[in-house]
């Protein structure tokens, strides 16, 4: 990036005009895939010269690699080493569906942070680590993908992978979480399809609407209805994802919305994508059972 | 075998600025640049971008990539109802590095595929709003965004994914009108029966036919009723009400006087001048 002089914007409208930016290169993509339980079969134990990342949505895996033994469930995700015999004892159950990704290490040192990356983790935003497994594949499958593309991805994933950990170990250290917080949090998490307000949290906690929002307001830096309706596009996206047989209006219902209007202004204002062009961008997955 | 495994997590750019630029008002925001670069995405609506003398104006699906040497400071304005996404940032690899891989982005394009560089903008937004984002993830995020554009705008990734003609939707809001006007039928049960929302069922059919679908429907139900009025003359006009999808005559009669500007009964009576009925 040590152009003299960039562009102005008089020569705005000249495509061919480009600015070139070196990036650091320390993952490489190999492949991808949706695994979904064919309900019988087992993994076969083997030894593969990649790493692998995968990540479960549904379902237990039960694996192994060398002498510990995995329980990976639903949210986690599991990293394999290469030149390591992995495999599983038992067969797949029938719920089992995970992504896996393949990939490599460059010994390119960027002036990215060193961190280390553990074996289980729960993913601390399940919904992102699946739209971006789910983006890497479908361009996989359509052959859009480029190697920039697909290492940054796979690198996006690690950084998640990392974040949660970071995340979990950070909780784990501070036992000082305000209760009321963590009660109104429990409270949109069970309740969020149901037509529930800060008022009405209010009243199931006994306390006033206001004294709610500004304890919640301090801890968190949002307010209680941004809360609430970030968990309700989170379902949304979910359903969007994975459920091609459910119509919108039926998903509207099913976060939480009475009116179809509601919700899709909120899904537009909370992802920049109306629910049809979230729905078709993350429709096209090729499914793996073996 | 460790327990973790140990990396550089790539870091190529650092964003310090990251906003979706989205009121329902003009907004302007000035924004500061030195040796930094700045990408710029309308999503909808238009944005006006000034740099002293110098101005753009750029439209829905168009994005912009600026970079300044010296310092210089960038006026933006948002339009009435625009939504914009701005982000603002250094590069951190040095293009000496052997190691580096290069991306070569163009300066000004039409987005082929707008929701796919949307979404990877408001997973951007979305880590930054977190309480302690994580500059690998804005690093990698942009990456992909300046990626994306690349290819987007070469026109390498134009798979996008087919929508239905509008004209053939209106046609098929015809056919169900033709097979159910007799019934209750709303755009609803259309819009259910069809798999869209009742907006985009209303807004293509609007632009293909020049009406609501609701006055379609009434249009097809009055229409049926004249020619009913005059072929069964034994039907008591509330039966030919119920025929046409019609509970209560009296809402019936006002929207036939709405649309045949005749009452049923005149009309039967051959008092109204003829073909009224079929002027719809």
């Amino acid at each position: 990036m040590q152009a003299a002089k960039g562009p102005g914007l008089d020569r705005v409208g000249r495509r061919h005009v480009t600015i070139d930016f070196a990036l650091s290169n320390s993952v490489d993509a190999v492949n991808a895939g949706l695994f979904v339980s064919p309900g019988q079969g087992i993994h076969p134990t083997r030894v593969i010269d990649s790493y692998e990342l995968i990540f479960v949505m549904q379902g237990c895996f039960e694996c192994f690699e060398d002498g510990s033994d995995f329980h990976v469930r639903s949210g986690q995700s599991l990293l394999l080493f290469p030149g390591h015999v992995h495999g599983s004892r038992v067969p797949y159950p029938p719920d089992l569906r995970f992504y896996w990704v393949h990939f490599r290490l460059n010994e390119a040192r960027g002036p990215g942070p060193d961190v280390a990356i553990p074996r289980l983790v729960k993913a601390r935003d399940p919904e992102t680590l699946s739209e971006i497994f789910c983006r890497f594949i479908s361009d996989q499958e359509s052959a859009t993908l480029d190697p920039v593309g697909s290492s940054h991805l796979v690198a996006l994933m690690l950084c998640e992978v990392f974040e949660s950990s970071r995340e979990e170990s950070l909780s784990a250290l501070s036992p000082a979480q305000v209760p009321l917080v963590l009660a109104i949090e429990a409270h949109i998490e069970a309740n969020y399809m149901k037509p529930i307000s800060t008022c009405t949290i209010a009243g199931e906690l006994g306390l006033s609407p206001d004294y709610l929002e500004r304890v919640y307001h301090l801890h968190r830096g949002r307010s209680i209805l941004q809360a609430l309706h970030t968990r309700r596009i989170e379902t949304a996206r979910a359903l969007l994802r994975n459920d091609g047989r459910k119509n919108i209006n039926e998903i509207a219902f099913e976060c939480g919305y009475s009116c179809r209007s509601c919700f899709r202004r909120m899904f537009e204002r909370q992802t920049g994508l109306s629910p049809r062009d979230f729905r078709s961008l993350y429709s096209r997955t090729h499914i793996n059972s073996h | 075998m460790g327990d973790a495994l140990r990396l550089t997590l790539p870091l190529s750019l650092e964003p310090s600025f990251i906003k979706l630029l989205a009121r329902d008002s003009a907004i302007e925001t000035a924004l500061r640049l030195e040796a930094s670069c700045l990408f710029i995405f309308v999503a909808r609506g238009w944005l006006n971008v000034a740099e002293e003398t110098a101005q753009a104006r750029l439209g829905p699906n168009e994005a912009l990539l600026l970079y300044r040497h010296e310092a210089c400071a960038i006026g933006l304005r948002t339009e009435l109802g625009a939504q914009a996404y701005v982000v603002a940032f250094r590069t951190l690899v040095s293009r000496e590095d052997p190691r580096s891989r290069t991306l070569a982005v163009p300066v000004h394009a039409m987005v082929a595929n707008p929701e796919r560089l949307a979404d990877l903008l408001r997973m951007l937004v979305g880590e930054q709003e977190r309480q302690s984002p994580s500059l690998p993830i804005l690093s990698n995020l942009l990456v992909l965004v300046l990626n994306e554009f690349d290819a987007s705008a070469t026109g390498q990734k134009s798979l996008r994914v087919k929508t239905p003609e509008p004209e053939n939707l209106a046609s098929l809001v015809d056919a169900y009108i033709a097979a159910h006007y007799s019934e209750a039928v709303s755009s609803v049960d259309i819009a259910r029966y069809l798999n869209y929302s009742v907006e985009y069922i209303n807004r293509v059919f609007h632009r293909k036919r020049g009406m609501s679908v609701r006055d379609a429907i009434h249009c097809r139900r009055i229409k049926e009723a004249s020619a009913l009025l005059d072929s069964r003359r034994d039907l008591p006009i509330s039966d030919i009400a119920t025929m046409c999808g019609y509970k209560d005559v009296g809402y019936f009669r006002r929207i036939f006087k709405r649309l045949a500007r005749t009452t049923p009964c005149k009309l039967r009576k051959g008092l109204a001048s003829t073909g009224s009925g079929e002027d719809m």
